[in-house]
């Protein structure tokens, strides 16, 4: 029972926010990324955050299993490269399995 | 920049931004050089 | 039966697949009312059973020879959880469909959501086999009810890969009761060739590598709502019986390993939104497969819990997407973008679908995928581990940023369509909410695993350590777009498994064409053509040649004269006109006679 009142409340919170932010919205359009200035500051605040995590990192007490995962900034090194990495092999995988769209069918 | 939205695009690429491929290759090499060295002492 | 029924209560599968009758007689309100009262009575009846009481709605099959029965309702810890999220999203995905008024893919949703049940409540192997089934081709119709060629081929091709899934179950069965004279549906573990064609039977359903082709296939040509629906039972239900029948097969963590990392390769490559989506969703199983095979407590509980969670997200981006789909007709990337503009609130539930996959503290997928990769850490498996971690900022990559980036920001397409209908946004809102809130309350979620939990997420080195993960995974989005190095969208098609049957079926036509068209042509030569006209030429002519046979001896007295017609010729001219001389019938009938008591 218990259970049901946090859901309906924290529920309802959720929808009116989701509300508030449709009713506030200009014309029903919004246009924040239109403007370069914001795209600007929001690439401002995510690489600030990432220097945030990056100092904070040495402050954590770590005691992964895997002991790689205690050595500092492994997560972001790791993060960062494997996304590279993952880019750059499906590139050359494209190379190796690209067909035209109407491979299976033709139109 | 908008197009007509009527036409279909075959190919959508991502022009580059001048100035950012020298950042993007400088922090994948320090990462790279980090990550050999951690492997190198942890495993 | 409706004695026990009413004392009982009735198995929620048959209340979905008797419910589902009903609806096309229903119109308006009443239908729209009628259909969200089924998952909710099922999900009532379920709540209110003691887990620990063994199982209820059995119904003896044979009485006679060994007692096999078919047991509608083992309810324990593990079928619980599935079966809670099942009837949940049942009740999200048919408010999502409300509006679509078409009876067919709200009786295939029934259908499929009902046999997803029924396979996960059933206890023995009968059982499980017919909603096996009857989840294959109630789901064929979600496809087809896109009613586009394209998706009928698929569907096509769906069913077809699903019946051989099915029947290797249904073999792996049968030599599993001839083995064990058992039909009971429990651990059976990798030995012996039943096992095997049991195994292979849910792999398939599973999209187990490389048997993945059919859901990047199919999943793409569903309707809206259908994808929904299609997202959250296949692979979930085979999900649920592998954790029932092979918990720690060691096969399953490598299986499963390649699952988190193969598919997000083509998940970057590929255009298509819905097909990224789900080339995500083999990715997601993969890790639930992994924790199957990895088999200890923390292994399963996270397996159960992340199918729990994936659901819903998963659930949630399929809506998004078929939102923007109902609302612009598009689905490829190079299609859409800039929709955040007028689609605000589908594109919020988007990020929060996107942020739950990719498992940022304070959405779903962090709670449970976690303790799948700390179960990875606890047995000391080093490469998975490396590998989960790899999969876990590819996912961000792909299902976390491309899907929404592309969709609603990214390159302004031009388009301005409005804002999803009221009911899809209700629904969305629904598993947004439901995404964040397992996060936050996440020993509701533990309370509901299979085994006790002293697992804690929210620590502080994990919490820094997941973030710096994602973040830094952003970061080499951001820059790769920004120095365009990212691969660029295009319209084409990636070669992947299902080539082997869309290919290898062209090439076994063609044998099959020159094979049994060269058999075909043979036989009909030699037996229709040849063999036929000489029995039919020896038949019709067998009674004057027989009685000229017989009249041999006979002939000096019946000779003709000169200028009349032979004797041969009269005798044939006789059997044609059917006017046979008494005399030569007496005489033949009297030969024959002799000859019979002669032979006797």
């Amino acid at each position: 029972m218990k259970l049901i009142y946090t859901l309906l409340a924290s529920g309802t919170v959720f929808f009116i926010l989701c509300w508030l932010l449709v009713r506030y919205s200009r014309e029903n359009t919004l246009t924040f990324f239109d403007r370069p200035k914001n795209v600007k500051g929001f690439l401002l605040v995510f690489y600030l955050s990432l220097v945030a995590l990056l100092i904070y990192d040495f402050f954590v007490h770590k005691h992964d299993h895997i002991h790689m995962g205690n050595a500092p900034e492994f997560y972001a090194v790791y993060g960062f490269v494997s996304c590279v990495a993952l880019i750059f092999i499906a590139k050359v995988l494209r190379l190796a399995i690209k067909r035209n769209e109407d491979y299976y069918e033709k139109k | 920049m908008s197009h007509d939205p009527d036409k279909e695009l075959m190919e959508l690429g991502h022009e580059a931004v001048p100035g950012y491929k020298p950042v993007f290759y400088g922090v994948l090499a320090v990462a790279c050089v980090y990550l050999g060295y951690l492997f190198y002492n942890f495993l | 039966m409706i004695h026990t029924l009413i004392e009982t209560g009735c198995p929620p599968s048959l209340i979905y697949i008797f419910g589902a009758l009903l609806v096309p007689f229903l119109k308006g309100k009443v239908k729209a009312a009628y259909m969200l009262l089924i998952p909710i009575v099922s999900f009532a009846i379920v709540a209110g059973v003691d887990i620990h009481g063994g199982s209820r709605w059995v119904y003896s099959l044979l009485t006679f020879g060994p007692e096999y029965n078919l047991i509608l309702g083992r309810i324990d810890s593990l079928s619980r959880i599935f079966g809670f999220i099942f009837m949940i999203i049942t009740f999200i995905s048919l408010i999502y469909a409300i509006k679509v008024n078409d009876d067919l893919q709200y009786m295939a949703g029934l259908f499929y959501a009902g046999g997803a049940l029924g396979v996960t409540f059933a206890g023995d192997l009968f059982s499980l086999y017919i909603f096996w089934e009857i989840m294959a081709i109630a789901s064929t119709f979600l496809i087809l009810a896109r009613r586009t060629k394209a998706s009928q081929a698929a569907a096509f091709r769906y069913v077809m890969v699903h019946i051989v899934g099915g029947l290797s179950l249904l073999a792996g069965i049968v030599l599993y009761i001839q083995t064990y004279h058992t039909t009971q549906f429990s651990y059976i573990g990798l030995t012996g060739p039943a096992s095997w064609f049991i195994f292979f039977g849910v792999a398939v359903n599973a999209a187990v590598i490389p048997l993945h082709g059919w859901l990047k296939d199919a999943y793409p040509e569903a309707t809206a709502a259908g994808a929904v629906f299609l997202s959250a039972f296949t692979t979930k239900s085979a999900v649920y019986v592998m954790a029932r029948m092979f918990p720690g097969a060691d096969l399953l963590i490598w299986l499963g390993a390649a699952m988190t990392a193969l598919p997000i390769f083509y998940a970057v490559l590929e255009n298509d939104i819905r097909r990224v989506l789900a080339y995500s969703l083999i990715n997601q199983v993969g890790f639930m497969l992994c924790g199957i095979g990895i088999g200890t407590q923390l292994a399963l509980n996270g397996a159960a819990a992340h199918a729990f969670c994936h659901i819903l997200y998963k659930a949630l981006l399929f809506m998004s997407a078929g939102a923007v789909m109902e609302m612009t007709g598009k689905t490829r990337c190079t299609d859409l973008g800039g929709l955040y503009r007028t689609m605000p609130l589908t594109c919020i539930f988007c990020i929060i679908g996107a942020a739950s996959i990719s498992a940022f503290p304070l959405f779903s997928g962090f709670v449970s995928k976690s303790m799948i990769i700390s179960a990875a850490g606890y047995e000391h498996l080093v490469l998975v581990w490396f590998i989960f971690q790899f999969a876990s900022a590819g996912v961000f990559h792909h299902a976390g940023i491309k899907v929404p980036f592309f969709m609603f920001f990214g390159h302004d397409s031009g388009l301005r369509p409005k804002e999803a209908p009221t009911n899809m946004l209700i629904a969305m809102g629904m598993a947004a909410f439901l995404c964040i809130y397992l996060a936050v309350d996440f020993k509701t979620l533990y309370n509901l695993l299979p085994f006790p939990v002293d697992y804690v997420p929210y620590t502080s080195a994990h919490v820094v350590g997941q973030l710096q993960l994602l973040m830094f995974g952003a970061l080499a989005f951001c820059l790769l777009i920004l120095s365009g190095i990212y691969p660029s969208e295009i319209r084409a098609e990636h070669l992947d498994t299902d080539w082997f049957y869309r290919k290898g079926a062209v090439l076994f036509y063609a044998l099959a064409d020159v094979c049994m068209n060269t058999i075909n042509k043979v036989c009909d030569f030699l037996f229709a053509n040849k063999l036929t006209s000489m029995i039919n030429t020896f038949a019709k002519n067998a009674p004057a040649t027989l009685a000229l046979l017989v009249l041999l001896p006979f002939k000096g007295m019946m000779s003709s004269k000169e200028g009349e017609p032979s004797f041969k010729d009269r005798v044939n001219q006789a059997f044609a006109t059917g006017s046979l001389p008494v005399g030569i019938t007496a005489a033949v009938t009297t030969l024959f006679i002799v000859a019979l008591f002669i032979l006797k």
